[in-house]
C-alpha cells in the first residue's frame, strides 16, 4: 500500500480542490472528477478525527502506566 | 534650629532648607522606599567582622564601589564563609546611615558566586547566540497545523508528559505523542537534550518537537541556558516549540526557539489546532465542493439544453428538409447520440448521490422534451422547403454530430465539454459572447424573437453568455427600421 495520506496532506489537497471548483473554467468531466476527489478526502480527513479517539487510547494507557513522581 | 540662621540672607528659599538630620532621613526614606529589595552582585572588599557579630564589607565592580553590612542575625546563617575577593550576589535592601553618611546595601544574605557568574554566562551567550543570527525572527519557522506526530522531549516521568499528553488528545486525538525522554536538571542534562534531539532528527515524520520542563527554581531550570542545548535546537530538523517553567521563566532555550510557550501545557496547545474547529473547516469545503460541482453540472446542462432549442439540431433539419440527409439515420443519430448523453449523466449523478440528482434531473427532462420536440418537428415540416443557412455551418455541425454519435459519448477523449465546445461555434452562444443577448420566456421553453410577442408588465429571461436575467417589461416600442421591412 502507498504511503498513507496524512490529515494535512489531505486537507490541503481539498482546499486546492475548493480554490479550483471556485476559480471556475474547469471541464465538466473535471469537475465531476475533482467534486468526488475531494467528497472522498473530505470524508477521509473526518474519518481521521473520528478515527484518532481510539488511537490515543492505547497511548494514554501506556503513558499512565509510565507516570510515577512529579519532577518539578 | 532653623531660628538660629539670620531671616534675610535666606530670603525665598527658606522652604528648601533642611537640617542635615532632616536630609539624611529623607535620603534613607527615599532609598529605603525605592530599593526595599535588591540584589546586588559584586566582588566583596575590606571585610570586617565586628565584635557585635554584624560583617561589614564592600561590594565593588571595576566602576563602583558600594557600601553593605550583614548583621549578625543573617550573618549567623551565612552557607558560605565570606572571603576578600569572592564573588557574591547579595539580597537586601538599599539605606542610608545619617551617622557615617554611608548609603549601605543592608544584605540579608550572600549567595556563591557561581550564580553571579550564570547571570554573566546567561547574558553574554545570548548575545554571542544573537550576534549569530540564531534568535532572529526571520529565524523562526511556522509550526505544522495539522500535525501527525509531535515528538516531545521531557523526563522520562512526572506530571510534565502527562499534561502534555492529556493537552494534546484532548484537543487533537489525531496527533501521535513521540515521547523522547530526557534529563532536564544536573550535570549530564544538556548532553541528553542534545542527544534527544539527534534521535528526533532523525525521524522524518515528526511534525513539531515540544522541549518541555515544570517550573524549577532559576538552579534547576539552568539546564536551558546553556549552549549545547540553545545549539541543539537551533540546529533541530523540526520546528521546536518551547515550553520551560512558568510564565517569568524566560530561557536561552526560549530565545532560540521556533516558538515559545510559557509552560508545557501552553506549548501543546500552541502545537495543535482543535479539532472541533478542524472539523467545521472540513464540513465548509465539503459544502462549498458540492455546491460548486452542483452549477458546474447546471451549467452544462444549461448549454445543451439551448444547444438542443436553438443552435445544431434546426440545422440539421434543414439539411435533412432539403434532401441532402437521410432522415430515419438522422433522427437515429440524434435520438442515440441524446440517449448516449442522458447514460452518461446518468453516471455522474449516480456517482454523486441523491442531492445533485434531484437538482438536475428537472432540467435533464426539459432537454429530453425539447429534443422530442424537435425530433416531432422534423416529420411535420416538407423537405422541399428551403431555408437560408451556410452549408458550413451544417457541414460543420453534422461533423461532430456524427462523431458524437459514432463513438457515444467517448469522443475526444470522453470529454462531453470538449463536444459541447465545437458545438457551441454554431451556436448563438458564440454571438452572446460578443455582447447580443437572447430572450426567452422566462420559463426559458420559447425564444422571443420580435417585440410584438412581449407583453407589458409580462416576464421574461435574458440570456447573457455567462447567466441569466429575469426582467419585468415595463414598456415596449416597435422599431420602424429599413432591414425589418426586407
Amino acid at each position: 500500500m502507498a504511503k498513507k495520506v496524512s490529515f494535512e496532506e489531505a486537507l490541503g489537497r481539498l482546499n486546492e480542490i475548493v480554490k479550483r471548483l471556485e476559480g471556475g473554467d474547469v471541464p465538466l468531466e473535471e469537475s465531476m472528477k475533482l467534486y468526488e476527489e475531494g467528497m472522498r478526502l473530505g470524508n477521509l480527513c473526518r474519518r481521521i478525527l473520528n478515527e484518532a479517539e481510539s488511537r490515543m487510547k492505547r497511548l494514554t494507557k501506556e503513558i499512565a502506566g509510565q507516570a510515577g513522581e512529579e519532577d518539578d | 534650629m532653623k531660628g538660629s540662621i539670620p531671616h534675610e540672607r535666606i530670603g525665598e528659599a527658606q522652604r528648601d532648607v533642611y537640617t542635615v538630620t532632616e536630609i539624611s532621613d529623607a535620603v534613607r526614606q527615599h532609598l529605603e522606599s525605592e530599593f526595599p529589595r535588591v540584589s546586588v552582585i559584586g566582588e566583596i572588599a575590606n571585610l570586617k567582622h565586628h565584635t557585635s557579630g554584624h560583617t561589614y564589607f564592600t561590594l565593588r565592580d571595576s566602576a563602583s564601589t558600594l557600601h553593605a553590612v550583614l548583621f549578625r542575625r543573617y550573618a549567623e546563617r551565612l552557607a558560605l564563609m565570606p572571603e576578600n575577593g569572592m564573588l557574591v550576589i547579595a539580597p537586601g535592601r538599599i539605606s542610608h546611615f545619617g551617622g557615617s553618611g554611608q548609603t549601605q546595601l543592608i544584605a540579608t544574605d550572600l549567595i556563591p558566586a557561581g550564580r553571579g557568574n550564570m547571570e554573566l554566562e546567561f547574558r553574554r551567550l545570548l548575545e554571542r547566540l544573537r550576534d549569530e543570527g540564531l534568535t532572529a525572527t526571520e529565524r523562526k519557522r511556522p509550526v505544522a497545523p495539522y500535525p501527525s506526530q509531535i515528538a516531545v522531549i521531557t523526563s522520562p516521568t512526572g506530571a510534565v508528559i502527562r499534561d502534555i499528553h492529556d493537552t494534546i488528545s484532548r484537543r487533537w486525538p489525531i496527533a501521535e505523542i513521540v515521547h523522547v525522554p530526557a534529563e532536564v536538571q544536573g550535570p549530564g542534562a544538556a548532553r541528553s537534550i542534545a542527544a534527544a534531539f539527534e534521535t528526533v532528527n532523525a525521524i522524518a515524520d515528526i511534525d513539531t518537537v515540544i522541549l518541555a520542563r515544570g517550573g524549577g527554581s532559576i538552579e534547576d531550570l539552568w539546564t536551558f541556558n546553556l549552549e549545547e542545548v540553545a545549539r541543539a535546537i537551533a540546529g533541530s530538523v523540526h520546528p521546536v516549540i518551547t515550553g520551560i517553567g512558568h510564565e517569568i521563566d524566560t530561557t536561552v532555550a526560549d530565545y532560540v526557539a521556533d516558538v515559545r510557550a510559557a509552560t508545557p501545557t501552553a506549548a501543546a496547545e500552541l502545537a495543535t489546532p482543535r479539532a472541533q474547529d478542524v472539523e467545521r473547516t472540513v464540513a465548509d469545503a465539503m459544502n462549498r465542493i458540492t455546491f460548486l460541482g452542483k452549477g458546474a453540472l447546471d451549467n452544462r446542462l444549461h448549454l445543451v439544453e439551448y444547444l438542443v432549442r436553438s443552435g445544431a439540431f434546426p440545422a440539421i433539419e434543414r439539411r435533412m428538409e432539403r434532401g441532402e440527409l437521410d432522415v430515419d439515420d438522422s433522427l437515429d443519430g440524434l435520438c442515440q447520440w441524446w440517449r448516449a448523453r442522458r447514460s452518461e449523466l446518468d453516471g455522474v449523478l449516480d456517482s454523486h448521490g441523491a442531492g445533485m440528482r434531484e437538482a438536475v434531473r428537472e432540467r435533464t427532462h426539459a432537454s429530453g422534451n425539447s429534443l422530442g420536440s424537435a425530433v416531432g418537428r422534423l416529420s411535420l415540416t416538407s423537405p422541399r422547403e428551403h431555408i437560408n443557412v451556410s452549408r458550413e455551418r451544417i457541414e460543420h455541425s453534422l461533423t461532430i454530430l456524427r462523431s458524437g454519435v459514432r463513438g457515444g459519448f467517448s469522443v475526444r477523449g470522453n470529454d462531453l465539454t470538449g463536444t459541447m465546445h465545437a458545438l457551441s461555434a454554431l451556436d448563438p452562444r458564440g454571438v452572446l459572447r460578443r455582447g447580443y443577448t437572447v430572450c426567452t420566456t422566462s420559463d426559458g421553453s420559447r425564444v422571443i424573437p420580435r417585440v410584438e410577442n412581449v407583453a407589458k408588465d409580462s416576464e421574461m429571461a435574458v440570456h447573457f453568455h455567462d447567466g441569466d436575467a429575469f426582467c419585468t417589461v415595463t414598456r415596449k416600442r416597435r422599431r420602424l427600421s429599413p432591414w425589418q421591412k426586407r
